[in-house]
């Protein structure tokens, strides 16, 4: 049996951080969730599940804490690992679509994409669809890899990928950046369809197009220096 | 002397006592700051110099070669700086990441167990 982690990094999603980690507990998984230094009491709304916790004692942003759950899988002899998000979007169901190329066809990397299919790419709202064809050019241009699907949180990674990928950037880039050093270690990689469902809490917690403007900024600035 | 050449001699004089006082860095660094520091105040009373300068390498006037140089001179040290806090930050990040690692823990925990 292979030992796969869950991998959670949660930043101030008491509300919702219970309702996604419940699902997973019936599954054969390990799920640990990072703590990313939130002012609000994560660990008291998960204290009797069967979970790793960890926590950042200062706030570090989403790339540092996956980096750090990726560190600790390692630790703990992973041998395949999923990012996931905290606020429920992604669908437990895929979970396994993510895994399946991992052990049959033996990729290092696999992404979710909700533009692979028809149906999850309506269900993403007009003004994110354009903004994230954007994002999707823009790192082209920068990787050198085209995605369907720039930024989506979802992925599964096998042992040599996440013993060789070192996130840096410790803010949201780090999604360009993994991409990058798919490229730079020669990753196999792939993309999966999956689905993102926009719950209010979601749309509310995700990122403001102002916020994508300024990832755009720090990836200039990080090619050029 | 006008009032602003003694304003700019003064500053630039005191600049250098503070980095000659306050920076443990290197000697041939203090001695090319010092070197820096005294051209600014000839350049402060002798205006007359920059011209010369700026006519030979083409530019009108001595004070619009020392905006240029300016520009590209703090643009330098930005770029510098950022990569310094850039490395502060990534060694910051290490050392917080291997404080949490250690202290992982493994729920669910006994309600008598301090968290």
């Amino acid at each position: 049996m292979d030992k796969v982690f869950i991998i959670i990094p949660c930043y101030n999603e008491k509300e919702v951080i219970r309702k996604t980690i419940l699902p997973l507990m019936a599954l054969p998984y390990q799920v640990v969730v990072i703590d990313d230094g939130s002012f609000e009491n994560i660990l008291e709304e998960i204290l009797d599940l069967n979970i790793h916790y960890l926590r950042h004692p200062v706030n570090l942003g989403q790339g540092a804490a996956l980096q750090t759950g990726m560190d600790y899988a390692l630790q703990c002899d992973a041998d395949y690992l999923v990012h996931f998000d905290a606020d429920g979007q992604h669908q437990i169901n895929d979970i396994e679509k993510m895994l399946t190329p991992l052990r049959d066809e033996q990729r290092d990397v696999v992404l979710g994409s909700r533009f692979l299919n028809k149906q999850t790419i309506a269900e993403v709202p007009f003004y994110k669809r354009i903004l994230l064809q954007m994002a999707k050019v823009i790192n082209g241009i920068f990787t050198g890899i085209w995605l369907s699907d720039a930024h989506n949180g979802f992925r599964a990674l096998n042992r040599n990928a996440f013993s060789k990928i070192r996130l840096e950037e410790n803010n949201m880039v780090h999604a360009t950046e993994i991409i990058q050093q798919i490229k730079y270690h020669e990753l196999t990689y792939q993309e999966v369809s999956t689905e993102i469902i926009y719950t209010e809490y979601s749309k509310q917690k995700g990122q403001s197009p102002l916020n994508a403007i300024s990832i755009f900024i720090d990836l200039i600035l990080k090619k050029l220096l | 002397m006008s009032i602003i050449q003694l304003i700019l001699t003064v500053s630039i004089l005191l600049l250098l006592w503070l980095y000659i006082r306050h920076f443990k860095s290197q000697l041939i660094s203090k001695i090319l700051f010092s070197i820096l520091f005294v051209a600014g105040i000839v350049a402060v009373i002798f205006p007359e110099v920059t011209n010369v300068i700026a006519n030979y390498v083409g530019v009108g006037r001595g004070a619009d070669l020392l905006l240029y140089i300016t520009v590209i001179v703090f643009y330098t040290s930005l770029t510098f700086i950022y990569s310094r806090f850039k490395k502060i930050e990534n060694r910051q990040t290490e050392i917080i990441r291997l404080l949490t690692i250690n202290s992982a823990k493994k729920l669910p925990q006994k309600l008598t167990d301090k968290i």
